[in-house]
């Protein structure tokens, strides 16, 4: 069999292999690269720059969950403040005695005085 | 227009189908004639000539699909119109680099049984092979080895590089040369 029988031969392939290497075979060269160069001006058209925008901004939207981020922020608020409030009180409700040192009760140039200070305290108690 | 409604009118010797056909088909037809003449107004001669065939064939043909139908009759008149180039020595286009690749699918001491019974169970065994590759190999091998399109156009379209596709032709030729040997067809 000759090179061109074969090629012959080959023209009687299936339908469905036909079908199947689609409408873009047998398109000339010239038309690819129109087809790029087509592409390249849209990309740098404002149209599609602007919905380039506009899509980014959807993204953006989608992405970003802002009840959730609000219901987050709202509970780091109210655990501070708690926290601050409770605290507070405890500092509030503390006995001098526990912390003498803040509080003034200890003297200590004169230990001795201190000690006193600390048994009237005591009996006071 | 849907190729169903193109080959109505055909069956209806309506002419205007003819129009419909050019202006859906002509691009197509243009690229397969253009890809194996290698000559902008051989390729024209042969799309005219392929819808003349079109009109004069359907009916009695009817079709499943005109764009294949039309195709494969574009195909052949240019091959034709190559063939007789040759003869009168105009060749040397790109066409002939497919050519001289399908001869590495032959063999050298291959038969020379050309029957028409040979030849239907040969493509059978082809078509067979063809449908065992994968589906990116197939499409490959049907661009350059059906359409005839330049490697440039196969890189170009398949996103690979020149030399990637033409090693890839190089396997599958040689797989098709070994499946078709394995099966005892020595062409």
């Amino acid at each position: 069999m000759k090179k061109e029988d074969l090629f012959e031969l080959l023209g009687e392939i299936d339908e469905g292999i036909l079908n199947e290497t689609g409408k873009s075979c047998g398109m000339e060269n010239k038309e690819i690269t129109n087809r790029t160069k087509i592409t390249k001006n849209e990309y740098n058209s404002d149209k599609v720059q602007e919905s380039a925008v506009e899509t980014r901004i959807e993204v953006y939207h989608h992405k970003f969950n802002w009840k959730a981020i609000a219901a987050a922020a709202a509970c780091f608020v109210i655990g501070t403040v708690s926290v601050t409030l409770v605290l507070s009180k405890n500092n509030s409700t503390s006995n001098p005695a526990d912390n003498p040192e803040k509080t003034g009760l200890i003297n200590t140039k004169s230990p001795n005085q201190t000690l006193l200070r600390l048994i009237i305290l005591q009996a006071m108690n | 227009m849907d190729d169903r409604n193109i080959v109505k009118m055909l069956w209806n010797r309506d002419e205007s189908a003819i129009g419909i056909i050019s202006d859906k088909y002509a691009k197509y037809c243009n690229a397969i004639a253009r890809n194996i003449t290698g000559n902008k107004e051989d390729a024209e001669e042969c799309v005219n000539e392929a819808y003349q065939k079109v009109w004069q064939s359907v009916p009695p043909n009817k079709p499943p699909s005109l764009k294949n139908y039309i195709g494969k009759i574009t195909r052949n008149l240019a091959f034709n119109m190559y063939a007789r180039s040759c003869s009168e020595k105009r060749g040397g286009n790109s066409f002939d680099s497919v050519l001289d690749e399908l001869e590495e699918c032959l063999h050298s001491s291959g038969d020379d049984t050309e029957s028409e019974f040979y030849k239907k169970e040969l493509i059978k065994e082809i078509n067979d092979f063809l449908w065992s590759l994968p589906s990116d190999k197939r499409k490959l091998f049907v661009s350059r080895y059906w359409y005839a399109d330049s490697m440039k156009d196969i890189s170009l379209r398949y996103g690979i590089s020149e030399n990637n596709a033409a090693v890839s032709l190089q396997r599958i030729r040689t797989k098709l040369r070994k499946y078709l040997n394995e099966r005892g067809y020595n062409i």
